[in-house]
């Protein structure tokens, strides 16, 4: 099922700028750089049929989930929603609810993945923490079993277990067929996330010689095994002490892409991904550099 | 929760502003016909659409998260706003009711017939402005409402033939307040069932499932 947002354009002060938004997305991880905030979460309420777009269009696998209560129920979703109306009540009660609503359209509950911790979830949903908040919602998307879509407005940030547990679950969905979509900010956590990278303004994705800089703290094997005529990395480092990897390719998203891919398949602690300019990054030391073409 | 919070505020105000306007009405010399007329013409014409407005503002805002669960979207916008929808017109019968015995005073012989008459007509006002103003903040957000309220307040309180194409113009005529309509009150009680329905047709028309 295919999600295809067609000449969007929001409402959002910080989508201004942007041109109308179109992209055709089929099953498999994306990953869609957005640098508003304001946008991404009006975004998602667009794409998930929450909201009207000032313009443009949204069809899911042909049909507006904007009039499709049953296909809004297969879409799993993070918009910055307020789960405040419930009051007193435990916030553990919207699963129960999301649950019933779901199950009536055909969609099925699946396990929770344990980033909110059973008595939190005791407690109503405005006396958790902001990164509660988010935990709670991300729990919500994802604890759907079988959705056409998942939709994250903010890319998860969270402890290194709990992304992977994230970053699995996003894998098992777009496994399953579904289309899932993380909007990001930063072309690393990008690279993180989506198999396929969407830019809705022009970058320069061929700029010659981009270097990027990798900081990893505890470092094993690394192995990047870029594609194309991006840089290859395959080294031993010392385990005992944090290393600095200068990596040189010509395709930034991709060099960043396998560059995370490789750090996690290691479970090395990958604690700074940074794109430099070639001369900035002459000027620093690095212990281990991989020149590109 | 909010729908709810919204409507006691919006009915606070409004017996607020009824109880100062009746009072500063009733101490003025005049008939107590007269006093009854604009009590009620100022209740039904110029504080019921502020509260109205208040109202819908502050609650149409909500967004219910169950909507992306697949909850229908019409059951959820009826289920947030019916308080609203329910609540206000009552308030508007009881209000009323409490302006005629305020300035009648409660001995009154035609107080019972008065009441009676007037009961229908002030549901029916607030009914067709609740949902008008619904339907508007539906198609044109809030700043729909505040046009509306001040085409309510401004040309609405006129007495000029084209005023009869909003509700405000068949209120005066079913009070007997200021010139009258061409045609038989029945008409604008008629005219008022009529744009309550309009209006609602409108509104669930615009929410999409």
């Amino acid at each position: 099922m295919n999600l295809l947002l067609d000449g969007v354009v929001l409402h959002a002060l910080g989508a201004r700028a942007m041109p109308p938004l179109t992209f055709d997305l089929g099953p498999g991880t994306h990953a869609l750089c957005l640098e508003s905030g304001e946008a991404a979460a009006e975004l998602a309420r667009v794409a998930c049929g929450l909201a009207r777009a000032k313009r443009g269009r949204v069809l899911l696998g042909g049909d507006d989930p904007l009039g499709r209560p049953a296909l809004r129920a297969r879409i799993g979703s993070t918009h910055g929603g307020d789960f405040s109306a419930l009051g007193g009540k435990p916030a553990r009660t919207w699963f129960e609810r999301a649950h019933a609503l779901r199950a009536s359209h055909g969609g099925t509950q699946g396990e929770l993945l344990g980033l909110l911790s059973p008595e939190r979830l005791e407690l109503p949903w405005h006396e958790l923490s902001l990164a509660e908040r988010r935990a709670f919602e991300l729990e919500l998307a994802l604890s759907l079993e079988n959705p056409h879509a998942v939709w994250l407005s903010q890319a998860p940030r969270l402890a290194p277990e709990a992304l992977d547990r994230v970053l699995l679950r996003l894998r098992q969905r777009a496994a399953d067929g579904a289309v899932v979509v993380v909007t990001v900010s930063a072309e690393r956590e990008a690279a993180l996330f989506g198999d396929n990278v969407h830019l809705p303004r022009l970058v320069r994705r061929d700029a010659p010689g981009v270097t990027v800089q990798l900081v990893v703290e505890r470092p094993r094997e690394v192995a990047a095994e870029l594609q194309g005529d991006a840089a290859v990395l395959s080294t031993q480092l010392d385990p005992s002490r944090p290393t600095v990897l200068l990596v040189r390719g010509t395709d930034q998203l991709a060099l960043c892409r396998a560059c995370s891919r490789a750090a996690l398949a290691r479970r090395c602690e990958l604690s700074e991904m940074v794109l430099l300019p070639l001369a900035q990054a002459a000027r620093r030391g690095s212990e281990a550099v991989a020149g590109g073409p | 929760m909010k729908a709810r919070r919204a409507l006691t505020r919006a009915v606070f105000g409004l017996t607020l502003l009824t109880g100062a306007a009746t009072f500063g009405l009733s101490v003025d010399d005049g008939s107590r016909q007269e006093t009854t007329d604009r009590a009620l013409s100022v209740l039904l014409l110029t504080t019921l659409p502020l509260a109205v407005c208040f109202a819908v503002w502050s609650a149409g805002k909500t967004e219910d998260q169950l909507i992306a669960f697949g909850q229908n979207r019409r059951k959820s916008s009826l289920s947030r706003l019916g308080p609203l929808l329910l609540g206000l017109p009552l308030s508007a019968v009881v209000l009323s009711a409490a302006v005629l015995v305020w300035t009648r005073g409660p001995h009154d012989p035609s107080l019972a017939v008065d009441l009676v008459s007037t009961a229908p007509v002030a549901l029916m006002a607030a009914a067709a402005l609740c949902l008008s103003f619904v339907a508007i903040f539906e198609w044109f957000g809030s700043l729909g409402l505040l046009v509306l309220l001040l085409v309510l307040l401004t040309f609405g309180q006129t007495e000029l033939l084209a005023a009869a194409a909003l509700p405000s113009a068949h209120v005066r005529h079913l009070l007997g307040v200021g010139a009258t309509l061409p045609f038989d009150p029945g008409w604008s009680m008629a005219a008022l069932w009529l744009y309550s329905a309009l209006a609602g047709w409108a509104w669930l028309g615009r929410v999409r499932p």
